[in-house]
């Protein structure tokens, strides 16, 4: 009977480190921290550059990135797979069902979360600061950065909330990569099958590792808020 | 409407002719004329809502006039009539740099999240240690400079943000009411730094409230009520009466 319990089982898995689940986390790791990692880079520069410059049509952007927070991720998935299958413009790459096309799929994805979590945070610092700026008559560039400086505690949980999304999300990778053992298989896809195959300790020790991850980033996340609030000076 | 312009005894800093400022169809500033000659003290009072922070502003650059122009020294650097384009011009406008140095000092000191000395090399653009500290013993802050610049008192704040503008050396030095909320030991340094700067040469234009604050550090005053002004006397002469009713109304107030 405790033998056959999927829960014991999942923990005798993670304890003796299975090949098949440490293949499997890896490989998510490494799409989504690649995936988050360059949706930040672009998007945080991005995000400072539309809170502090003004122009003619900035809140329609604004509302655009805020509407891309709730994205759908299956209805990300069926675009790239668009873009990418044989008949798309893309599809000379021949990058379906290979992990580039689920980054391009999570980039997607979290990129827009990181511009509008961006906007939304520099844009009080720029509010705040700007007329010291107009008043030293900084470059756009010294005041963007000077923005991302100052605002590092917010920065550093909007990291975080992209690498969280970008390794829970199921419905685009599943689309994209096919779910391939071995080649696209990641943490969620992974869940998904072993569960309707009823192979449930593998998907529930995933799923446990999925959970700590996501604890560890938020435990880390909340522990760098604080550092930074005693740090920066935040009054109260 | 009185005027008494003081006659120039030389070429003045920065003149501004005719500018108006409005926002909506409310006039901030309407008409304003004056001259800042160099090296001296103006002092703009005022009641709240007279436009004394906005013209400050203006004089500054920070804020886009709709119409008139302001002409600093020495550079020959006239802007051009913002009346006929409006958005777009303004703002290159905004964004060219001044012949003229010039700094100004917020009633409500905006800092950095940063340490004090790393606020004072953001807003002085000096980073030699040594000149640094030299600041910060002159504002009797030297214990403070690894201090975070938001942790300061509201005095220290402001002493912070004077010597961080004062160490660039600017020719003109703009004041939003910087002693306004600061107690008394406070008051009086800021009012030495500023005295020091004086004699240096820095040209003084500040907003303030206080009566005897005004007949210290003065040397022209201008009164302002409504985005008007009603007098721009030297300070002697103002003080002593000869001014608007409007500003004998308001400095009985006081």
């Amino acid at each position: 009977m405790t033998s056959e319990n999927p829960f014991y089982l999942a923990l005798s898995m993670i304890a003796s480190a299975d090949p098949n689940l440490v293949e499997i986390t890896s490989l998510s790791l490494r799409v989504s921290g690649l995936s988050a990692a360059l949706a930040l880079l672009c998007g945080l520069p991005l995000g400072a550059l539309i809170a502090t410059k003004q122009f003619i049509g900035r809140s329609g952007v604004i509302v655009f990135f805020n509407a891309l927070l709730g994205l759908p991720p299956v209805v990300v998935g069926l675009s790239i797979y668009l873009l990418l299958s044989r008949n798309g413009l893309l599809g000379f790459a021949d990058l379906l069902y290979s992990p580039t096309a689920m980054i391009i799929a999570q980039f997607t994805l979290v990129f827009p979360i990181s511009v509008a979590l961006t906007i939304q945070l520099l844009e009080g610092l720029n509010r705040e600061y700007d007329p010291l700026f107009l008043s030293l008559r900084i470059t756009v560039r010294r005041r963007i950065l000077t923005l991302l400086t100052d605002g590092r505690a917010g920065l550093v949980t909007i990291m975080l909330a992209c690498l969280g999304r970008a390794l829970s999300e199921v419905g685009a990778i599943i689309i994209v990569g096919g779910n391939i053992n071995h080649v696209t298989r990641m943490m969620t896809t992974a869940i998904a099958l072993e569960t309707s195959r009823g192979e449930l300790a593998l998907a529930m020790s995933l799923g446990i590792i999925l959970l700590l991850i996501a604890l560890a980033i938020n435990i880390a996340s909340q522990f760098v808020k604080a550092h930074f609030d005693r740090a920066l000076g935040h009054k109260g | 409407m009185v005027m008494r312009d003081k006659p120039p005894q030389q070429s003045p800093l920065i003149s501004a002719q005719n500018i108006c400022l409005w926002r909506g169809d409310k006039p901030l500033l309407s008409s304003i004329n004056l001259t800042i000659a160099r090296g001296e003290t103006t002092i703009i009072m005022g009641q709240n809502g007279a436009g004394k922070t906005m013209l400050l502003s203006a004089l500054h650059g920070i804020v886009p006039i709709q119409s008139g122009t302001i002409t600093h020294a020495p550079a020959l650097s006239q802007k051009p009539d913002l009346s006929q384009k409006p958005a777009l011009s303004q703002k290159s406008a905004l964004s060219q740099k001044p012949a003229l140095s010039q700094k100004m000092v917020f009633q409500k000191p905006i800092l950095l999240r940063r340490t004090a000395a790393a606020h004072f090399s953001f807003a002085s653009m000096i980073h030699d240690e040594a000149t640094i500290r030299t600041w910060f013993e002159k504002a009797g802050m030297a214990d403070k400079m690894t201090t975070k610049a938001r942790h300061l008192s509201s005095g220290e704040a402001q002493k912070l943000a004077l010597i961080a503008a004062l160490a660039a050396k600017p020719d003109c030095l703009f004041l939003d009411e910087p002693t306004a909320n600061l107690d008394l030991e406070s008051r009086a340094d800021v009012e030495a730094l500023l005295q020091e700067a004086k004699a240096q040469g820095t040209t003084l234009v500040m907003v303030t409230h206080a009566h005897a604050q005004a007949k210290r550090l003065a040397d022209t005053i201008i009164y302002m009520q409504q985005g008007v002004i009603y007098d721009h006397a030297p300070a002697a002469a103002f003080l002593d009466g000869e001014r608007s009713p409007e500003a004998s109304a308001f400095l009985s107030e006081l």
